[in-house]
């Protein structure tokens, strides 16, 4: 995630383009910020958050910079400003680590209460933030349902339920000029979408690891890779698998 | 110091201050360090309930808990070294089109032949052969800290791989190498095979002078590549190939990246460099002139990627970034938070952290090659030698076998994106926008087995 790039993003936001997706009769529109726009409902959907995962790891006595919220909730501001939803739905694990909920700095509770203010806020639970304080604001569902669109936080529904969701934090991989760049990914088959990560310190699994790949209709994934101003789409055939390969065990 | 016993704050500075290395180290530093101990050191005291360290009440400072004592053993000494893995055998597999990633046929372990640094093997492609403990392997994949490999029937090995010394060569060293490239009446004691490509080198090129600096440009598949020699080392080299791409690219000859090795520094780019060097745009003299250290050395150091390589090296001497704990390789799960991030964060939200003043004065003791440099570049003014060629010569070689290890430059992260995307919408779709329609061509045998996440 670009979060940091926060101080260009008012530049940048005229000329960011729009990629259309359609999922079960509904238009959406994938952002380059990595999060899902939904026009008729004004809905934004960010998956992903891992809000104070820095905390997390702090508490097991590693240090990393206490910043990793700030910028995401920055990013996150900047988003809903460009984008004035009517409502925001966080599809899960928005928080890194359950046992810190009552932690949460006054700084990051103050900011995300800005954000919810005059918009509906749905959070949708996560495995690492399986239940949200009802101080934290929002409503806080298992999944949400949209018309035919089905949200939740790790892919369950049958292979005919228009369904979108989180988890996997997928990345996409390309090779070009025997050069390899590797980026955050929407992944989808027409029926099924995965939102990449919208948190600042979230790593990325390759949309080609089994995990992912076995989700999709077989040769019908596609991959949807974040650029800094609009969403380069993957064909399958270019898509890479990680060097550092790993094999069943 | 804390593991050992409670310290006191004053004494333990009079201690360490008392030693000849750190002689000079201010109180200020000394209380950044010990707050960096404590809580991480950050402006934002948001870690205080997890300190590490902590003022008793009878002012010395202890741990908060025999926790602390045994991760801080876990982790100890500060010297960086190559992670290795282990090379084992394995039986083959059923499925022997070795498709990378393939996960189907998951393999048998055998004995393990022995150590290799992992750095090697990431740049290996499943099905690629190499050399080791006298055998030709083929590269099947990696098991949590296990390469495996098995027996292959081919002579050869596709992946020769020299990993030399990481230190400069000495100047004086150097200069009795360019020496020796110069003089081929001293060949004589150079090894057959070394003799053979110095004169191949001689046919298909030109070996420099002493004091000249050869600069090769030569197309290599649908790239254009700049390969100069100066022999001042990897420090050096990596500072040139900097200020040479950044020169490249006000010149807009488009310049994708660069590796630099001992000996040599490859650029390479989309366009012709050859010819744009022979037009005068820019012309070598001007390129190679010495100006360029006093232009904007600062403003690249802030954003290099060199520097975020120092701090790497920084964060886990430090303990931010935990290495692998006895136990932790087998759950697959090592913390893989990147660096890079980490410094970006820090350095919009906090730049005197002491980890940021530990990697500029890091960066600056590896820069020190910026006076070897100068050096050179003044050495070599009016004596650039430029090949045109139409191939990669032999001298080559070694710095293009790199390739393929560093990071993409800046802005071509973008250029290769548009290049890979484009590249699909001709080649999958055509005009078709790809997601519509497909809902109704659907495979209802078709189940869905969810596999485990990344977190």
């Amino acid at each position: 995630m670009s979060a940091l790039t926060q101080d260009t993003a008012t530049q940048a936001d005229q000329d960011l383009t729009d990629t259309p997706l359609t999922l079960a009769g509904e238009t959406l529109v994938l952002d380059p910020a990595g999060a899902l726009w939904i026009p008729s409902a004004r809905m934004l959907v960010i998956a992903d958050m891992h809000l104070e995962k820095a905390a997390s790891f702090a508490r097991r006595g590693q240090f990393l910079p206490p910043y990793d919220s700030v910028a995401t909730l920055r990013a996150l501001a900047a988003l809903i400003e460009r984008r004035n939803p009517r409502s925001i739905l966080c599809l899960g694990d928005s928080f890194h680590d359950p046992r810190s909920m009552d932690l949460i700095p006054d700084p990051i509770r103050s900011r995300l209460t800005a954000l919810q203010r005059g918009r509906d806020w749905i959070w949708v639970t996560g495995n690492h933030d399986p239940d949200i304080p009802v101080t934290l604001g929002g409503e806080c569902v298992a999944d949400h349902r949209l018309g035919e669109l089905v949200f939740r936080h790790i892919p369950a529904g049958s292979s005919r339920t228009a369904e979108i969701a989180g988890h996997f934090h997928p990345a996409a991989k390309i090779r070009q000029r025997g050069r390899s760049v590797r980026r955050p990914a929407f992944v989808t088959d027409g029926v099924r979408l995965i939102l990449p990560a919208f948190g600042y310190l979230t790593g990325g699994l390759n949309v080609l690891d089994a995990a992912i790949a076995t989700l999709f209709r077989p040769g019908a994934m596609r991959s949807y890779a974040l650029g800094t101003r609009r969403i380069y789409p993957i064909a399958p055939a270019m898509l890479q698998p990680d060097r550092f390969s790993r094999l069943a065990s | 110091m804390a593991v050992a016993e409670a310290f006191d704050l004053n004494a333990l500075y009079d201690e360490i201050t008392s030693s000849e290395t750190y002689r000079d180290l201010t109180w200020e530093i000394y209380e950044q360090v010990v707050d960096f101990v404590a809580t991480g050191g950050y402006a934002l005291r948001s870690y205080e309930r997890f300190a590490k360290i902590r003022r008793r009440k009878d002012g010395l400072w202890s741990i908060t808990h025999p926790s602390v004592a045994q991760q801080y053993r876990l982790n100890v000494g500060t010297i960086v070294e190559v992670p290795m893995l282990n090379v084992r055998l394995g039986r083959a597999r059923s499925n022997r089109d070795g498709r990378p990633g393939d996960a189907a046929a998951p393999m048998r372990g055998g004995r393990v032949l022995g150590k290799v640094e992992e750095y090697f093997i990431e740049t290996l492609t499943p099905g690629d052969t190499f050399r080791f403990a006298g055998q030709v392997l083929r590269f099947e994949g990696i098991r949590e800290n296990e390469a495996f490999v098995t027996k292959s029937k081919s002579e050869n090995a596709q992946i020769p791989a020299y990993a030399g010394g990481k230190f400069p060569l000495t100047t004086y060293l150097a200069d009795v190498v360019r020496g020796m490239l110069a003089d081929p009446a001293s060949w004589d004691r150079l090894p057959g095979q070394v003799r053979a490509w110095l004169e191949i080198q001689q046919q298909k090129s030109v070996l420099p002078g002493r004091d000249q600096l050869l600069v090769e440009t030569f197309p290599r598949s649908d790239k254009f590549y700049l390969v100069a020699y100066p022999f001042e080392g990897r420090l050096a080299h990596q500072t040139l190939g900097m200020l040479l791409t950044r020169r490249l690219e006000m010149a807009r000859a488009r310049p994708l990246g660069f590796v630099a090795n001992d000996y040599a520094i490859a650029v390479w780019g989309l366009r012709d460099l050859g010819a744009l060097f022979e037009r005068g745009k820019p012309t070598l003299a001007e390129l190679f002139s010495e100006d360029m250290l006093g232009d904007d050395l600062e403003a690249w150091m802030a954003d290099s990627y060199l520097l975020k390589r120092t701090f790497r090296g920084c964060a886990v001497i430090s303990g931010l970034i935990e290495r692998r704990h006895p136990g932790q390789e087998k759950t697959g799960r090592q913390v893989t938070i990147s660096t890079d991030l980490i410094y970006d964060v820090l350095r919009s939200h906090e730049p005197d952290h002491i980890l940021l003043k530990a990697t500029r004065a890091d960066a600056a003791a590896g820069l020190l090659d910026v006076k070897r440099l100068g050096e050179m570049l003044s050495r070599v003014r009016g004596r650039i030698r430029h090949q045109r060629l139409k191939r990669v010569s032999p001298l080559a070689v070694p710095a293009m076998l790199e390739i393929g290890r560093e990071p993409v430059f800046g802005e071509a992260h973008e250029t290769l994106l548009a290049e890979a995307s484009d590249e699909l919408l001709s080649e999958a779709f055509g005009d078709e926008r790809p997601g519509d329609g497909l809902l109704e061509r659907i495979d209802p045998g078709h189940s869905h087995t969810g596999g485990p996440g990344p977190d």
